[in-house]
């Protein structure tokens, strides 16, 4: 996957990355430039430690040795402020960035059309959503900021130490065939790019461990998560044993990673590196000493400035590892950003469609798309019907058969393979997802209610919705009695504890949903509904309120609602059995009356109606 | 504070107080600990020496200085002090490498080691304990709760080092000087102040922080999973917007964070250097003058001593706050460790006899919790091979009694029997062979469809797996999907729909092939066609079997060889349909509210008023979840699971006449078989019924 889009891939998951810091480009480099100067500010006393011991050596404890503390001291806190005002800097700039990466990235989630809601885990979009993105922000900051100081104190020593080469005594101190050698140079020269690379090596070796240990702890909080939500069944079927066995491979697979990330943090190298620059430099600077070329002073200097280096020991190596694994995380990020989308919006969308017109299914074939994309099946093949405007249409068939596939392409949620389906003529996917959806309305099988109160759940159908327009639309589907009797009436929260409601409850407040929001074209998923006399009257009162002066096509296996339709559509295995009214269709089709033996009490009209040609 | 939307209420809630002591806590921890000692102590020793080596070192630099500036000293020396310092640099090198590299795989031999004790206890604990938490909670007492032991083990270990680093270096400057030590301890109340800053604004701001994450995050989940409905209603931009605020929330908490962290490290740095021109000013006075009591070198060491002496400090300061966190983890995963067991074998448990089968319960009372009981004095027999209905309300009892022949819990009272054995002289493991439940709520593993269904049967081949979906009439909704079988089950199966997911936990039932059936409602979300099939191939597979169906659909009720009516705990009425229906009892009002209405007749405001009555006269009690045993019917949004379509009992005792009592014998005999011609011969004898 990585391998196909290779340079495009690359090069915008580096864009993405960058994106944070080209937004606000001034800012960053004069927070770049602060940061050179502060590490400037903080090498300076190590030079100004030397000067006073050279003062204090020759001319003893003066006002100038005074001052030169002073200064130390007054250096500290220009320091201090100065890296504040960087930390802020880039706060803002990387902060920023990350809170609008992530409302972007979650906006453009919404955008995609279901099928990509279908193939990819939600729990990983979630994840992409914070830990991606935070990580790509680490990477940023303080990541890149404090790569940015560390690199600049490396030069600044180098700068420094360099400068001391030029010291009169010593140009010429060591020569090699008469030329000079400047030897600190030589030392910082050569070590500090080994160093940097044998950090950048190190970061390499544990990226690749870093990232299956993550892995490994996702495997094993699902692995565990799997388990004990399903504990009953683990139970149920003696799985205990078994379950447990596979725990222990997965956690001693995540302990043989950790360890070797550990083990990766010994022997760290560069450390080695900075060793031997100092003892070069002590070395080299004691016998300069020694021989006179150079004061005490300085050398305490060059001590000073390579030892406040090993601080970075320490940082480095995990600020190069955050920036490299920021890297991953953009790649993930700009994979799903880069999704392409099956369904296009047209770009001129037909106006004036009469959404109480019929609807027609030409030749419909669909087929959901896999993840790894070779579904052959077709859940709807050449599926052709036209709804009469204004019906009441039941559909029926098996699971699988293709019902809710009906619905969804109605809703535009997907466009079909081939063929097309038209309102008033009007192909949908000439019209615009957002116009289908406000013109037909959904009454889902599984109601999805948000944590949101019930007034506001039911005004989702429409926000502009009043209060008084969300009771009577309550009051319509038979919901206003049970929501006056919440804890808190129509402002109890879904979801909260003790705000349990039943299946009819829940079913109800959708349908006082889709009557706020009044579609010409609504669509009911009542598949099943196990509810007692009472809610089932309810609902019916609901349904029937509910349906009136729009076209609907309802999903049921209701004995009742097919004989109160105005047209019956089966289908069964993606394709069209038969259509008609329910009379005709006992007459005339075998496939009908065997479904309709199934359901219950149908055995007394199966008893009036006699067979006609074609039924055994 | 600006912040504090969630009242106080939110932070004691978050902010739980340890229930142990420290001690007991810490020696839980290091009893741990104790399995690796061998390799802590070397570890151990390692840290020390290296430890003391990097004290000394500076004392090398130190007495070079001083040579090489009276100038006294000679190449040799010089060289000699040279190598002493990158040996002794090299070696503590080795030995803190060495340290780093041993302690590694004891520290995550440890996690791993807490991480599989607790799992193995959480898979064992009482399901009164995984019914009380969340699943996400009970996960992260293995995942994060460990990260963290790890974590404090770390500190732990670090914390000896640490210290000997402090006191090394702060007797090293007092033998140079007393007056430099003493003048460096001026950097100890700066350390300090950070230190205490962060542990107290600090860990509020990042808690804050966090907590403004997570409903960033919450909302996003919750959005994500909704957004079908979203895209439905148009609804899109207000979502967007509705996150935008927490988004921006988080965002102003994240921003405090980042600033008190970008804060600390240079208020270190600068107290560092403060601290340097403090020695410098006061080692200087020492140096200067007639009476020179410090050498040059001796200065030296002091300043650089200074920055040695202050981080180790801090890092103490903050161990403290990493202790307290992974004691507050070993404390939560001590409620695990210390948590009911659920049951176990009893030393004497023998494997149910082969020909155990029927199940009784003998006076039976249970209950959840003290003074509550669920099941009152319940006494029922299933015989060998027949099929009993339970019906009854909401919290009557029925999937208690589910969970008792499961021998999830055990009575209080009374006993249940298979055969002639106590269940509680079974093995667990036997018994959970020779019998399986397929509960009400459906619950499917991640991985495919293969996968789930073999779990009944891992030695079951993909054709058995294909041949039990054709028979519930589920293959055909498998093969539709977009990879089949092998189509991966997401999220509890989010890409299937309610029915479908209920086929695929039946199927996987009857690929276990149990002696004893238990249906809790198994069918309660499939239509009534679809119902219809999997009834018939439970008829073809199971109908010698002993079958415990707790009943939302008339079907079943009529089937059964008895029906046994709860309430309240206790068994009202029992016998056949006919029979209850005569009785014009609890079972009758029942048969009104739940399963007469869905005939063919118009349902009737008469019928509905009757199940009101009904409904209400037992408190009410729809409103509540199931059983304190049921699990969390918000969880799919699928509370409603009671009652059923329903049908005219005539009819079906009709349809039972209508078959030749031979052919129901015939098929009884196959074992299951069902060969084309009896099933013709069935549709024909009931066809012949219907035209008379």
């Amino acid at each position: 996957m990585q391998e196909d889009n290779d340079t495009t891939g690359r090069s915008s998951a580096f864009r993405y990355m960058l994106g944070g810091l080209a937004r606000n480009p001034w800012v960053i480099l004069g927070a770049l430039v602060l940061t050179v100067i502060s590490a400037l500010v903080m090498a300076l006393p190590n030079v100004i430690l030397g000067q006073a011991i050279n003062i204090l050596t020759t001319a003893g404890f003066t006002t100038d040795f005074i001052n030169l503390v002073i200064e130390i001291a007054v250096l500290a806190l220009i320091y201090m402020g100065m890296y504040f005002v960087v930390g802020y800097a880039w706060a803002v700039v990387t902060l920023r960035w990350e809170r609008d990466a992530r409302q972007d990235f979650f906006e453009a989630l919404q955008e995609f059309s279901m099928t990509f809601h279908d193939v990819i885990d939600s729990k990983r979009l979630l994840s992409v959503a914070m830990q991606d993105i935070n990580w790509v922000r680490l990477s940023l900051n303080p990541a890149l900021r404090n790569l940015t100081y560390s690199i600049a104190s490396f030069g600044i020593t180098a700068l420094f130490l360099m400068a001391y080469d030029l010291t009169p005594g010593l140009t010429g101190f060591l020569t090699l065939g008469g030329f000079p050698i400047p030897v600190f140079t030589v030392i910082m020269i050569i070590g500090t790019p080994l160093y940097l690379w044998f950090a950048y090596r190190y970061a390499n070796a544990v990226e690749p461990v870093r990232r299956s240990r993550s892995e490994q702890m996702e495997t094993l909080t699902s692995v565990s998560q799997g388990v004990f939500r399903g504990i009953e069944v683990v139970r149920a079927f003696g799985k205990e044993n078994s379950e447990k066995e596979k725990f222990q491979n997965v956690s001693q697979e995540y302990k043989e990673l950790v360890t070797q990330e550990g083990r990766l943090a010994a022997f760290y190298i560069p450390a080695l590196v900075l060793i031997g620059m100092t003892t070069l430099a002590f070395f080299y600077g004691g016998y300069a000493v020694l021989a006179g070329v150079l004061d005490v002073g300085t050398l305490t200097s060059v001590l000073s400035l390579l030892l406040s280096l090993q601080g970075f020991n320490f940082m480095l190596p995990r600020m190069l590892l955050m920036l490299r694994g920021g890297y991953v995380n953009a790649q993930r990020i700009v994979k799903i950003l880069n999704w392409e989308d099956p369904m296009e919006e047209p770009l001129e969308e037909a106006t004036d469609v009469d959404w109480r017109n019929d609807i027609v299914f030409d030749n419909v074939s669909f087929k959901y798309i896999s993840e790894n994309g070779n579904n052959d099946h077709y859940a709807l093949k050449n599926f052709s019907i036209r709804i009469p405007a204004g019906s009441r249409v039941a559909l029926i068939g098996g699971p699988g058969g293709g019902k809710s596939t009906v619905l969804k392409l109605l809703l535009r949620l997907y466009d079909p393979n081939d063929g097309q389906v038209t309102v008033d003529g009007v192909d949908l996917r000439n019209v615009r997802t957002s116009t289908v959806r406000d013109h037909v309305g959904l009454v889902e099988q599984d109601i999805f209610l948000f944590r949101m109160t019930v007034k506001e759940n039911i005004a989702f159908g429409n926000t502009d919705a009043s209060q008084e327009e969300v009771v009577e639309a309550a009051k319509r589907a038979q919901a206003h009695e049970f929501i006056e009797e919440l804890p808190k009436g129509y402002d109890s929260m879904i979801g909260e504890r003790g705000m349990t409601l039943s299946g009819g409850q829940r079913q109800r407040l959708a349908i006082a949903r889709a009557i706020i929001q009044d579609p010409q074209i609504l669509l009911l998923d009542d598949s099943v509904s196990a509810v007692d006399a009472q809610t089932e009257y309810k609902l019916r009162q609901a349904l029937d309120e509910v349906m009136k002066g729009r076209t609907s096509v309802t999903v049921t296996q209701r004995l009742r609602t097919l004989l109160e339709s105005d047209l019956v559509i089966m289908v069964d295995k993606g394709e069209l059995v038969a259509a008609g009214c329910h009379e005709d269709l006992l007459k005339t089709s075998k496939e009908y009356r065997m479904i309709f033996e199934k359901l219950p009490g149908a055995e007394a009209v199966l008893k009036q109606v006699p067979v006609q040609g074609g039924v055994q | 504070m600006a912040h504090r939307r969630g009242g106080p209420g939110r932070w004691d809630r978050e902010k739980r107080e340890r229930s142990r002591s420290v001690g007991l806590l810490l020696r839980r921890l290091l009893g741990y600990l104790g399995n690796f000692k061998r390799i802590v102590a070397v570890a151990a020793v390692l840290s020390l020496i290296g430890t003391l080596f990097s004290v000394i070192d500076p004392l090398v630099l130190r007495w070079a200085i001083d040579e090489v500036f009276g100038a006294t000293t000679t190449f040799t020396i010089l060289l000699s002090l040279v190598v002493l310092y990158l040996v002794l640099k090299v070696l503590s090198w080795i030995l803190n490498s060495s340290n780093t590299w041993i302690l590694a795989s004891a520290q995550a031999g440890l996690v791993q080691e807490v991480q599989a004790d607790v799992y193995d206890h959480l898979v064992d604990a009482d399901l009164s304990y995984h019914k009380s938490e969340e699943s996400g909670n009970v996960t992260s007492r293995v995942t994060s709760d460990t990260d963290a032991l790890g974590i404090g083990i770390q500190a732990i270990v670090d914390f000896s080092s640490q210290i000997l680093l402090i006191a090394g270096t702060f007797v090293l400057l007092w033998t140079t000087s007393p007056s430099i030590a003493l003048t460096s301890m001026v950097v100890i109340p700066g350390v300090l102040f950070i230190a205490a800053m962060f542990g107290t604004v600090g860990q509020r701001i990042m808690l804050a922080s966090r907590k403004a994450y997570g409903r960033v995050s919450g909302r996003i989940a919750e959005d994500l999973s909704g957004v079908q409905i979203a895209k439905a209603f148009n609804r899109e931009d207000e979502l967007a917007d509705e996150l935008e605020e927490l988004n921006e929330e988080a965002y102003h908490h994240g921003f405090r964070f980042m600033m008190l962290m970008s804060a600390m490290q240079p208020m270190m740095r600068a107290i560092g250097q403060l601290g340097v021109a403090a020695v410098l000013f006061v080692g200087g006075s020492l140096v200067a003058g007639t009476t020179s009591v410090l050498t040059v070198g001796e200065l030296f060491l002091g300043v650089m001593l200074v920055n040695r002496f202050m981080w180790p400090i801090l890092g103490l300061a903050m161990m403290a706050t990493q202790v307290q966190a992974s004691l507050a983890a070993m404390d939560r995963i001590s409620d695990v460790l210390e948590s009911k067991r659920a049951i176990t074998d009893s030393p004497d448990a023998v494997p149910l006899k082969p020909d155990s089968d029927g199940i009784r319960f003998e006076n039976v009372t249970f209950s959840y919790v003290d003074g509550k009981d669920v099941l009152k004095g319940v006494t029922f027999e299933i015989e060998t091979g027949k099929t009993v209905a339970v019906v009854g309300h909401t919290g009557a009892g029925k999937t208690t009694v589910a969970a008792l022949i499961n021998r999830f819990y055990d009575p209080d009272t009374g006993r249940i029997l298979i055969g002639d054995q106590d269940l509680r002289d079974v093995e667990l493991d036997s018994l959970h062979g020779n019998l399986s439940l397929i509960p009400q709520i459906p619950y499917l593993f991640d991985g495919t469809i293969t996968e789930n269904i073999r779990y009944g049967n891992p030695e079951a081949t993909d054709d058995e797996i294909k041949e039990i979906c054709t028979l519930i009439g589920a293959n055909e909704f498998i093969e539709v999907l977009a990879d089949g079988y092998d189509t991966i089950v997401m999220e509890n199966g989010k890409n299937l729909s309610a029915g479908q997911r209920q086929m695929i936990t039946i199927a996987r039932t009857m690929l276990a092939d149990p002696k004893i059936l238990i249906l809790d409602e198994a069918t309660s979300r499939l239509d009534a066609y679809s119902e219809a099939l999997v009834q018939e191939a439970q008829e073809i597979l199971f109908s010698d079997r002993t079958t415990m169906v707790i009943a939302h659909r008339l079907t079943t009720i009529a089937h059964a060889s008895k029906i046994l009516v709860f309430e309240d705990g206790a068994i009202v009425e029992r016998g056949t349909h006919e029979e209850l229906l005569e009785k014009d009892g609890v079972f009758r009002r029942l048969y009104q509210s739940y399963y007469a209405h869905q005939g063919i007749d118009k349902l009737t405001e008469e019928l509905a008023t009757i199940a009101e009555e009904e409904v209400s006269r037992c408190g009410g009690r729809k409103a509540t979840p199931a059983v304190p045993g049921g699990m969390n019917p918000q969880q799919r949004g699928m509370a409603s699971i009671l009652g059923g379509s329903g049908q005219h009992t005539e009819r079906i005792t009709e349809m039972r006449d209508q078959l030749p009592p031979e052919l129901i014998e015939e098929i009884r005999d196959n074992g299951g078989q069902m060969t084309p011609e009896m099933r013709e011969r069935i549709r024909q004898a009931l066809e012949d019924g219907a035209e008379e």
